[in-house]
């Protein structure tokens, strides 16, 4: 049990939408390895995102127990759900999610800004690593969709978390961007970054060692 | 260091010559400050967040800079009122303290009935006044004083000489005049007790009766003294001292009284008593004393006549109650400053309040997904805090320099022109101290931070996944 770095067990996320009851997370147990790759898949709706924010620990489940690298989430207060997370996970999102005011560089630096250990060695690296060491001092707006999300899977990485966490990467990029990105996380990958990635793409999903397929709310598959 | 190495700015001050303040630029600190400033930390993403909406953060900082420099100049001229305001009290006040003194005169109004105050009535009045006034928390001291005339040297002159008989140590108080050690001006010196044959010479005496005259020099008194029933000439009296030029004591000299009485036969040696003509009862605070009781002791003491004594206890309460009744205006006048100024500062405040709220509340709201990623990438909701506060603390601080800078230049304006006494509308007395300055910046920063609390609790409190998904 211990390489299971995700645990979820018996997991449901209800709102309550007026007198409308929506299961968005309906009952789900799942378990995901350290190191692997998988993908979350499913339609629209069907709670991908929800179910990526309970792994995420950026929403909390109406029942049930989420565990991430050992450490129960519900029992955890809210300011140390936040450096867990930081310490722990790595949020790529669909749509970018930079900061236009802020260079690649300086958006790398964001979850870092106010540490005392600047991290800029670092933020170079990784923006090397991403294809991105040409582009340090550009602001989002000078640079592409696909080097948008280069520029935020190093930010991700900054404080070197475990898991990997994307949200769409590819939705908003062509095809051939997209494939560049899934390259760059099959990289991290094999590095050793646990990476779970939601699609609604199935060439996307494909990608992954281990596809979880999720309808209405509830594992179908994986 | 080499010389050349740093640069120096010297920025004279206006309200003192030849003061500056020196501003030195060392060259070497350039790329040391430039390497700090390559790195990225929350206030550079806080500065940022200012400048990307450059425009309202622009018109935010114009609005706060203009109420910033109307509240200096607000606080400056209250303060400059209230200063005026002090001034009068602290003048009212002392010309008050001096009103205060209580006077009684004992004089006998026939000396051919020889009924004088003789030293052993003039004791007890010391100890009985002395004690009286302790017990009223007051000061009380007793003055005797022998007046004789100097002769002129020119016969046909209407000069008239006034010779004091005076206590050297304590000299006299009575009514307006006081003169002792402390208050008369001499070139050599006023009289002492160690010597008795001295005289201090007015300007006119000196001029009309002794003239070529100097400190030192031995001169004979030709005094009328009715007191004694005749003329008596006291001779070699040394000079000790020569009074500056003074419109009341031009015409004065004085000798030590002791030293008078004995030449003019005021003193009977058998009996070892001086006799007095005049007696001055000076009370510090004679709104602590009971004239009437006072007044009766001393009738019992000296035996002296209702026509002989005589007070200023109406005289006193008139004026106490003016200068009461002015200082209670000024107050009045000096609250209702206060409460001026306190309605501007509201006033302000709440211009300041909304302005910033609305500004940091656009903001927060336009950045909902930038907040929640960054609660997402692990920025703790204090952090979150400091930076939606430190946005508003910045907006805050440069409108402090330009409305500053602003509102100082309109107080000095305000002021010069009342100093000038151009008159027009432009003018009020300002005093900019460094109270006044402090509590403008405090209440401003005070101000920013409680008009940026909502808005930065509204940006804590997002959920990351709320934000996220916000579109």
């Amino acid at each position: 049990m211990n390489d299971v770095i995700v645990d979820l067990k018996e997991i449901s996320k209800i709102y309550q939408m007026g007198p409308v009851e929506i299961r968005a997370v309906d009952n789900i147990g799942l378990q995901i390895k350290k190191g692997s790759f998988c993908s979350i898949a499913g339609a629209s709706g069907a709670g991908k995102s929800t179910l990526l924010h309970l792994i995420g620990c950026l929403d909390s489940p109406t029942s049930g127990e989420v565990k991430i690298n050992g450490h129960n989430l519900g029992e955890m207060k809210d300011a140390d759900l936040t450096k867990f997370r930081k310490e722990n996970v790595g949020f790529v999102f669909q749509f970018f999610n930079l900061i236009p005011t802020l260079t690649a560089m300086e958006n790398v630096l964001v979850p870092a800004m106010f540490d005392k250990d600047q991290k800029v060695k670092r933020a170079e690296e990784l923006l090397e690593k991403v294809g991105m060491g040409h582009r340090m001092e550009h602001h989002p707006n000078e640079l592409s969709g696909g080097e948008r999300q280069r520029v935020a899977i190093a930010r991700a990485l900054i404080n070197d978390p475990p898991i990997i966490l994307a949200d769409e990467p590819t939705g908003n990029l062509d095809s051939e961007t997209g494939s560049e990105i899934i390259e760059l996380f099959k990289a991290l990958n094999t590095q050793g970054k646990t990476i779970i990635l939601v699609t609604h793409e199935k060439d996307i999903a494909n990608f992954a060692n281990r596809v979880i397929i999720i309808k209405d709310g509830r594992l179908q598959d994986g | 260091m080499p010389a050349d190495s740093k640069l120096i700015l010297r920025i004279p001050l206006a309200d003192v010559a030849g003061s500056h303040i020196t501003i030195t630029l060392y060259k070497w600190a350039y790329p040391v400050i430039m390497s700090k400033a390559r790195k990225f930390g929350a206030l550079s993403y806080v500065g940022r967040n200012i400048r990307r909406r450059n425009l309202r953060s622009a018109i935010t900082i114009v609005g706060i800079s203009v109420v910033i420099a109307f509240f200096i100049l607000f606080a400056s001229i209250s303060q400059g009122l209230k200063d005026d305001i002090m001034e009068e009290i602290a003048r009212q006040e002392e010309a008050l303290a001096e009103q205060r003194a209580g006077f009684f005169t004992l004089m006998t109004m026939d000396p051919f009935a020889m009924d004088f105050f003789n030293s052993t009535e003039l004791e007890a009045m010391d100890d009985y006044v002395s004690d009286y006034c302790i017990e009223h928390d007051t000061v009380g001291e007793v003055y005797p004083l022998a007046i004789n005339f100097l002769a002129p040297a020119d016969p046909e002159s209407d000069d008239m000489f006034i010779l004091f008989g005076v206590d050297p140590e304590k000299g006299i108080k009575y009514d307006f005049i006081t003169f002792n050690a402390d208050t008369i001006d001499v070139q050599g010196e006023f009289l002492s007790s160690d010597e008795e044959s001295q005289i201090i010479l007015g300007n006119g005496v000196l001029e009309a009766n002794y003239p070529g005259t100097q400190l030192g020099d031995k001169i004979d008194l030709e005094t009328m003294s009715f007191m004694s029933g005749g003329n008596v000439t006291i001779e070699n009296v040394t000079v000790t001292g020569i009074m500056e030029p003074n419109i009341i004591y031009d015409n004065f000299a004085a000798v030590p009284i002791e030293f008078l009485l004995e030449e003019t036969g005021m003193y009977d040696a058998v009996s070892d008593e001086y006799y007095y003509f005049f007696i001055s009862i000076w009370v510090e605070d004679a709104s602590l004393i009971d004239f009437s009781e006072m007044r009766a002791e001393i009738k019992d003491i000296t035996g002296i006549s209702d026509n002989d004594i005589s007070d200023n206890e109406n005289y006193i309460k008139r004026t106490i109650i003016a200068h009461e009744t002015e200082i209670e205006s000024q107050g009045e006048m000096r609250r209702t400053i206060d409460g001026w100024l306190m309605a501007v500062i509201l006033l302000l405040s709440i211009i300041t309040i909304v302005g910033i709220s609305n500004t940091m509340l656009m903001s927060v709201t336009e950045r909902r997904r930038e907040i929640g990623t960054l609660k997402a990438v692990g920025i703790p909701k204090g952090r979150i805090y400091q930076i939606v506060l430190g946005e508003a603390m910045l907006l805050v601080i440069i409108s402090l320099a330009l409305g500053g800078t602003v509102g100082i230049m309109l107080a000095e304006i305000f002021n010069y022109q009342y100093q000038a006494e151009v008159g027009g509308i432009f003018f009020a007395p300002t005093s900019l101290t460094p109270f006044v300055m402090g509590y403008v910046v405090g209440i401003s920063i005070g101000v920013a931070f409680l008009a940026s609390l909502y808005p930065a609790w509204q940006a804590a409190r997002l959920e990351p996944t709320e934000a996220l998904r916000y579109e």
